[in-house]
């Protein structure tokens, strides 16, 4: 499925990388990122509360598109701007982290 | 035979992952098989945490011969008391600085050891030397 047609009003994009072609192939949601560096598979949606540049960095290393913050948490602009560097899409949610898996199951993403 | 060499400092989690980002980008040059490209990154990236969140600083030094990539991480202490603990899974002894940072989950090592090819480990108070080898022929 494309990224594109998961971002509806309940997300902000706040990277400026293009994702109009970006395939999404399943999700993992933790915030242990040793879990997600084992687990992850390629094209896999990284939703976690970790607001910061690893969780950048293991989406990058595990080629993970897309990370989703959940609960309204604020990604600061050197997240942003290395994510923007690593070619890696952030978007965050007032949704719970629960109501981003239920939304995507849903789409059948995961 | 290519060799690189990195450093990689203590307590710099914020730039923890630039290393195994050059080894990626140069196994990707290569054109190595995706799913290898995945597993030295695995190991890569957990062992580059271990030396920023573990020790006092250390090197990474990554040697491409042929068809096969030696990286080897080596750290100036102080070391890991108990090996086997450390190969334990949830076992960890990580601060408290980098638990809230995602880390410490005791699974780092054994991240390391189940998708490298060759893993070998050694350490005293002086550091820990780890040696991860993987065939990119496969």
């Amino acid at each position: 499925m494309l990224l594109s047609e998961i971002i509806n009003n309940d997300f902000t994009v706040v990277t400026n990388v293009d994702y109009t072609d970006i395939d999404v192939n399943g999700a993992m949601c933790t915030d242990l990122l040793s879990f997600a560096m084992g687990k992850a598979s390629y094209g896999d949606i990284l939703i976690t509360i970790m607001n910061n540049n690893n969780s950048v960095a293991v989406a990058s290393l595990l080629d993970l598109p897309c990370i989703i913050i959940p609960f309204g948490l604020d990604v600061p602009e050197s997240v942003i701007s290395r994510a923007n560097e690593q070619g890696v899409v952030v978007l965050k949610t007032l949704l719970t982290n629960i109501e981003v898996i239920i939304y995507l199951g849903k789409l059948g993403v995961c | 035979m290519d060799s690189f060499e990195f450093i990689v400092a203590s307590g710099e989690l914020v730039e923890a992952g630039v290393v195994s980002s050059c080894i990626k980008k140069e196994l990707m040059k290569r054109n190595v098989d995706r799913s290898i490209v995945r597993r030295v990154s695995v190991a890569s990236y957990e062992a580059e945490i271990n030396i920023v969140i573990h020790s006092n600083g250390g090197t990474v030094r990554a040697n491409f011969e042929d068809d096969r990539l030696e990286i080897v991480f080596t750290d100036i202490g102080p070391g890991i008391e108990d090996i086997d603990m450390a190969l334990t899974r949830g076992f960890s002894t990580a601060s408290e600085f980098a638990r809230i940072n995602g880390f410490g989950a005791g699974m780092g090592l054994l991240n390391i050891r189940e998708v490298a090819d060759e893993f070998y480990i050694s350490s005293s108070d002086k550091g820990t030397i780890l040696k991860v080898v993987f065939i990119l022929s496969r």
